[in-house]
């Protein structure tokens, strides 16, 4: 029975306003809506529900983060206006939350490691990046420079070494 | 079998469980309830733990490990192994991978496993003092304990041979052991000023409901600051006196500091106290040197103001991050020894305006609170039952979900072919190498995939579930002025006409058909644990007005949690012949009654969890201070053209550069279709359960591939580590008490 109605709350979880969820009306006060929080957390918290199997009571975690997340978005009256302002566009409430468009995650580039890679410090791996691409475009001298300011963060970096005595070579070669 | 409550501190350790009903503190077959958390490895190869070890620390401080909690899951390059290091006399040495090693009589051990042996005397105490095993415990952390942390005090559990059934924090503990069976409402601040560390919780009690407002911490500020301070004022009395400076000497240092301690404690009491060391050094022709030391309760207070003064710096954050006022609480709560610090309740006084809490034992307090958690958490029967959901008031949807969309991802069998849960990421790389893409099926939990494609589910068939029509299609939430506009109110109609059948009416019923806590909060007993007294009358004066709400919430059935709650009870073992003096005198009140269901918590997460992002950055995925459990998802981009792989490296904290944040781990996803950078999303997602635990995933929507793992937390041992420390830990002989 109790499944049933669990597998009806996912299905319609995401499609929930954070209103409905925690059962509130659009202009509840903040008291109305703390006290809404912890009649939903009576019912969804999960250490509530330890006695069911483990993939019910999962589910119901999944349903109570979905509540505490709402709360959080409620609770600030600032969030609040934003969600509200979402929800007059017609944006899923799912989205609305996680709208903002972030920067890219640092990559590990698959193929040949690159000289970036195996750098650490955050600051030489530009100064590795340009050498390195200085270099393939055979500009040594500008890639030397890059190169030498990154040993300077990364002194005992094997590939950074191997790379300048490539460069040095390459210099000798141009200097004869 | 039982299971308890371990507060395992910087300084004392105390274990506490509820037997029928009620609460006790285990103590020793001396009957003594603190259990130093020290550990002393004698030259005789006894491993001596709690008094008899640290007896051992004037003697034998470099093979005497103390304040093991304050390593427990810092690195070898952290600052506070500095601080170890330069502190303690003990050896220490950086491991391969695990963490720093404390080595002991030509033996290396992990600081989990220091952490172990004292959590084992722990469990032995209270297998003597309830005549049963004990395999099962919740254990507590200061909250702003960070995730390595968290996770090493587990592994220490384990390693003790202790199912950790959860990491808790303190204050919310004592929080707890304070307010279960009240049945009040009240805002609540603890004080919690231990041996270590410090930390101010703000809680809002609402019948059994523990909802926790903010939390800040200071991991470097507790009553060992004071001891260092008075050892350091001895050393420089006996300095100029004699020319000789006990702090050069480890070992003697080690005898100022508890002569500090004894002075400390004294002071709580007294306005004078008075030590006289013998023999610190040795003067012309071998005469030994004394040092006598004196000081006033004033001098000591003036020492201690700089400490206290920092306590109400971090209570004053935590008071910012709930956006209130000191004069919003109506309670004050001390938990942890310094604060019997006569200064310390005077000042908290000040500061918020009334008067602490102080009828209940600091010390113990925080036990208590993991005992009544324990208890709750073990309780066999609890399932509450859940309304249908609201039906009609939701935002538009693209797809109509399944129920294979809806099911719990991780509750899926981890197939063959899928990256999975609960790997390294090393053999998840090793997967990304050796299956080609087009072998990977479309994931279940991609949008719109049929039932068919999800992965075997655990117990249940999943065709039951298939089988409930779905409530109807979702509509497009009107605009706030709309006014067709459903007000939530009409969300609840009446209540079930069958109150004893609360789970089937119905679907248009919402959630809201539990028992309202804060109307039964009049019947309940004002029992409180830790306080010898008698659980006070029905609507007892100290009863708050109840709470405003113009949601009419119905009137409920009887809670299920109570018939579960009584079956909890009924089903906890019949009382053995303890010997009953090892249980705690005299015995507390009840803190589980009929009338009164388990306690629901909500605490807080005390540390932003962060994402590293190109150059060096960090973008917050759960914000410091959120209520957990809780689950958020954010979405990168990839930075290059082509991009195959991407790996998310995770650290928390609230630094802006990435590298100033406590490093956690990765996840690696592979397999993104190239694409131009920044065309293709990766949708990150933390899960953070009620222990703090965290689960990271990452998917590409495009695909629907997923990879998912719960963190390989850097220096935190993996299972086969713990494993083969358990074993040693079986091996390692006998841990004498005394």
């Amino acid at each position: 029975m109790d499944r049933e109605v669990i597998v009806a709350w996912l299905q319609v979880l995401d499609d929930l306003t954070y209103y409905a969820l925690l059962g509130v009306p659009r202009d509840a006060s903040p008291d109305e809506l703390k006290h809404a929080f912890h009649v939903f957390a009576q019912t969804f918290h999960p250490d509530a529900h330890t006695g069911r199997p483990r993939d019910e009571h999962e589910a119901i975690g999944r349903i109570f983060r979905h509540g505490t997340e709402g709360y959080r978005v409620l609770e600030d009256p600032a969030l609040r206006v934003e969600y509200d302002e979402s929800l007059a566009e017609g944006t899923p409430a799912s989205v609305a939350s996680r709208r903002s468009s972030l920067p890219p995650a640092r990559e590990r580039a698959p193929g040949p490691k690159r000289l970036e890679d195996t750098v650490k410090s955050h600051v030489a791996r530009p100064f590795a990046r340009s050498a390195e691409e200085l270099a393939k475009k055979g500009d040594w001298k500008q890639a030397k420079l890059q190169l030498s300011l990154a040993r300077n963060y990364e002194p005992t970096n094997e590939a950074i070494a191997a790379l300048m005595r490539e460069i040095d070579a390459k210099l000798q070669g141009l200097k004869k | 079998m039982s299971v308890v409550g371990i507060d395992l501190g910087t300084t004392n350790t105390v274990v506490a469980c509820v037997r029928n009903g009620r609460v006790h503190v285990l103590g020793d077959e001396q009957g003594r309830r603190l259990l130093p958390s020290v550990v002393s490895f004698h030259p005789n190869g006894d491993i001596l733990v709690g008094h008899a070890a640290k007896a051992r620390r004037a003697v034998d401080a470099k093979n005497t490990i103390a304040s093991v909690k304050r390593l427990l899951g810092r690195t070898w390059n952290s600052p506070e192994l500095d601080k170890a290091r330069a502190r303690f006399a003990f050896e220490m040495k950086d491991g391969p991978g695990q963490g720093p090693l404390i080595v002991a009589r030509g033996k290396e051990y992990t600081l989990p496993e220091i952490g172990a042996f004292v959590l084992k005397r722990a469990r032995e105490i209270a297998e003597t003092a309830l005549g049963e095993r004990v395999e099962r415990a919740v254990i507590t952390v200061p909250a702003h304990f960070n995730e390595l942390q968290r996770a090493a005090t587990k592994v220490a559990g384990r390693v003790a041979g202790l199912e950790v059934l959860r990491i808790l924090n303190e204050p919310t503990a004592a929080a707890l052991a304070y307010g279960l069976g009240k049945g009040t409402k009240e805002r609540i601040a603890i004080y919690d000023f231990g041996g270590g560390t410090f930390d101010a919780t703000l809680l809002d009690l609402n019948g059994n409901v523990f909802e926790v407002l903010a939390t800040a911490g200071d991991p470097f500020l507790g009553g060992d600051d004071i001891d260092d301070a008075i050892a350091d004022r001895m050393a420089d009395a006996f300095l100029v006196q004699h020319r000789f400076d006990p702090r050069s000497d480890l070992q003697t240092l080690e005898r100022l500091r508890q002569a500090a301690e004894q002075v400390k404690m004294t002071l709580s009491s007294q306005d004078q106290a008075q030590v006289h060391l013998r023999e610190i050094a040795f003067g012309v022709g071998g005469a030994h040197l004394d040092l006598i030391f004196g000081l006033s309760r004033a001098e000591l207070e003036k020492m201690t103001e700089p400490f206290v003064e920092r306590s109400f710096k971090v209570t004053q954050d935590a008071l910012a991050l709930a956006r209130l006022a000191t004069s919003e609480f109506d309670r004050t709560i001390l938990v942890g020894g310094t604060s019997r610090i006569p200064l310390v309740r005077r000042r908290v006084e000040t500061f918020f305006g009334a008067p602490p809490m102080d009828r209940m034992n600091p010390d113990e307090v925080v036990a208590i609170g993991a005992a009544i958690q324990a208890a709750a958490l073990t309780d066999a029967a609890r399932r509450r039952s859940i309304p249908p959901p609201p039906a009609g008031f939701s935002v538009p949807r693209k797809s109509a979900p399944s129920f294979s969309d809806a099911a719990p991802q991780s509750s899926r069998a981890p197939s063959s072919q899928e990256l999975s849960v609960d790997e390294d990421i090393e053999t998840q790389a090793m997967r990304r190498d050796s299956i080609p893409m087009s072998s990977h099926p479309p994931p279940a939990t991609a949008r719109g995939t049929g039932p068919q494609s999800a992965t075997p589910q655990s117990s249940l068939p999943t065709s039951t579930a298939r089988m409930t029509p779905p409530p109807p299609p979702a509509t497009r939430a009107p605009s706030p002025s709309s006014p067709t506009l459903p007000r939530s109110t009409a969300q609840m109609p009446g209540r079930p006409s069958a109150p004893s059948s609360p789970q089937m009416t119905p679907a248009s019923r919402p959630f809201g058909t539990i028992e309202e806590p804060v109307s039964r909060s009049f019947t309940g007993a004002g029992a409180i644990p830790g306080v010898a007294s008698v659980p006070s009358p029905i609507g007892a004066p100290s009863a708050p007005e109840p709470a405003p709400h113009a949601v009419p919430i119905p009137p409920p059935p009887p809670p299920p949690a109570a018939t579960a709650l009584q079956q909890f009870i009924s089903s906890q073992p019949p009382p053995q012949p303890a010997p009953a003096q090892y249980l705690s005198q005299p015995p507390r009140p009840p803190v589980f009654t009929q009338s009164m269901p388990p306690p629901v918590l909500i605490d807080v997460t005390p540390r932003a969890l962060v994402v590293e992002t190109a150059g060096g950055y960090c973008d917050t995925v759960i914000p410091r201070n959120a209520k957990i459990p809780c689950e958020r998802t954010r979405i990168f981009s990839t930075a290059h053209d082509g991009q195959r792989v991407v790996v998310v490296r995770v650290a928390q904290g609230e630094e802006g550069g990435f590298r100033g944040n406590t490093y956690l781990g990765e996840v690696e996803l592979s397999g993104i279709p190239p694409a131009p950078r920044g065309e293709v999303s990766v949708q990150v997602t933390f899960e953070l359960d009620a222990d703090g635990t965290l689960r990271v995933s990452a998917a590409d929507p495009t695909t629907g591939r997923q990879a998912m793992a719960l963190l390989r937390l850097t220096g935190i041992a993996a299972e086969a580590e713990i494993a083969s420390m358990r074993q040693r830990m079986e091996h390692s002989g006998p841990i004498v008490g005394g």
